[in-house]
């Protein structure tokens, strides 16, 4: 299972929109030729996609959403691959500046490949995707309903316990110094 | 891919949701964690967390965790992104006798050419790591000082602000513009 980190500039709605909707893919998804929803039934939404990258893979993907934050797929069909699935989660910034995504991606292409060329391949594939993905965000306009939603969420402030940096304590036998963790003692001249 | 796992443990006397506060404080990490430029906090969401850490050296070398906690007993990270080889970091509470707590430090890391790197196989030594908790732990216990003598000085970071006694007399510090 290779995982990457993706920031994008734009409120996890959106991200979470942007992601669900699967017909746009070809739009902005690097390789990615064709993508045809070919059923939908609640949040469980069935694709056949065509990618081509390193060579042409044809397969079918299940897509399952867990709004607002959790997009998990599959490979249901397929010849050329063994096994295709993931999983988007989302997550709000910690800066309170747009979404924190966190990609998981595992490939099984078979025995005749081996594993550490899938995971330098799928590593690539993430990265390449994130970028896309913060590239085709930035040129969509936010919903006005989820930018002012998003507007009104300010970070908390994070309550701290108070930190000593410095304490000097004038001792019988001289000057007792704490700094940042370490203790020094300085004597006087004549004790 | 083999791992290779360096482990220390340091007694230390403060309780484990002192201990617990400062190991999830990511954008902390820098203060105190030895060869840490910056740390940051990208997202969290119950137990889990995302941070990112820049190393001193290599320059500019940032590292992703996805932080898994369980709340006063332990702190598990799972490198997602950089090249310095470490696999995981599990730093684990128990209270231990004298109502101090023990913490160690498990680092595993990937058996490959990065740990020949200088900074990373500094960066990966478990002991410095712990002692440097240790001084950081201190920083929010009053009582490690000596209390016998007449205090001079003291400069503190509050939610107050960065706050200074000296001679008892309490000054709030601000920055210059």
């Amino acid at each position: 299972m290779i995982k990457a980190v993706i920031n994008v500039d734009s409120p996890p709605p959106h991200v979470f929109n942007v992601l669900t909707d699967f017909s746009r893919y070809k739009e902005w998804i690097p390789g990615c030729q064709q993508c045809t929803v070919t059923s939908r039934s609640g949040n469980v939404t069935d694709a056949d996609i065509i990618i081509s990258s390193m060579k042409r893979i044809e397969l079918a993907l299940r897509f399952e959403a867990i709004p607002p934050n959790v997009l998990n797929f599959r490979m249901t069909r397929g010849k050329d691959i063994k096994a295709y699935s993931g999983t988007y989660r989302l997550m709000n910034a910690a800066d309170g500046n747009g979404t924190v995504v966190i990609a998981e991606l595992e490939i099984d292409a078979g025995f005749m490949v081996p594993k550490f060329m899938v995971d330098k391949i799928s590593r690539k594939m993430m990265d390449d995707t994130g970028s896309a993905l913060r590239k085709h965000i930035a040129t969509l306009t936010i919903p006005t309903a989820i930018a002012r939603a998003s507007a009104q969420k300010a970070p908390e402030a994070k309550p701290r316990r108070a930190r000593r940096i410095l304490r000097i304590v004038k001792m019988p036998a001289g000057y007792n110094v704490w700094l940042l963790g370490q203790t020094f003692t300085i004597k006087s001249q004549g004790s | 891919m083999g791992f290779l796992t360096k482990q220390s443990a340091v007694l230390l006397p403060c309780d484990p949701g002192l201990l617990y506060e400062v190991l999830t404080d990511y954008d902390s990490y820098a203060e105190w964690m030895p060869f840490v430029a910056r740390s940051k906090l990208l997202a969290r969401e119950r137990d889990l967390a995302l941070a990112e850490f820049e190393l001193l050296h290599p320059a500019k070398d940032v590292f992703v965790v996805e932080c898994i906690h369980t709340k006063n007993k332990m702190v598990l990270w799972r490198a997602i992104r950089g090249r310095i080889p470490l696999s995981e970091a599990q730093w684990d509470i128990e209270p231990a006798e004298g109502g101090q707590v023990r913490v160690r430090l498990t680092f595993q890391t990937n058996l490959n050419w990065g740990l020949l790197r200088p900074a990373y196989s500094r960066f990966l030594k478990t002991a410095p790591c712990l002692n440097a908790l240790r001084m950081q732990i201190s920083a929010f216990l009053p009582e490690l000082a000596p209390e016998e003598g007449e205090k001079i000085l003291e400069i503190a970071e509050t939610s107050e602000g960065t706050i200074c006694w000296m001679l008892g007399k309490k000054y709030i510090l601000t920055p210059a513009p």
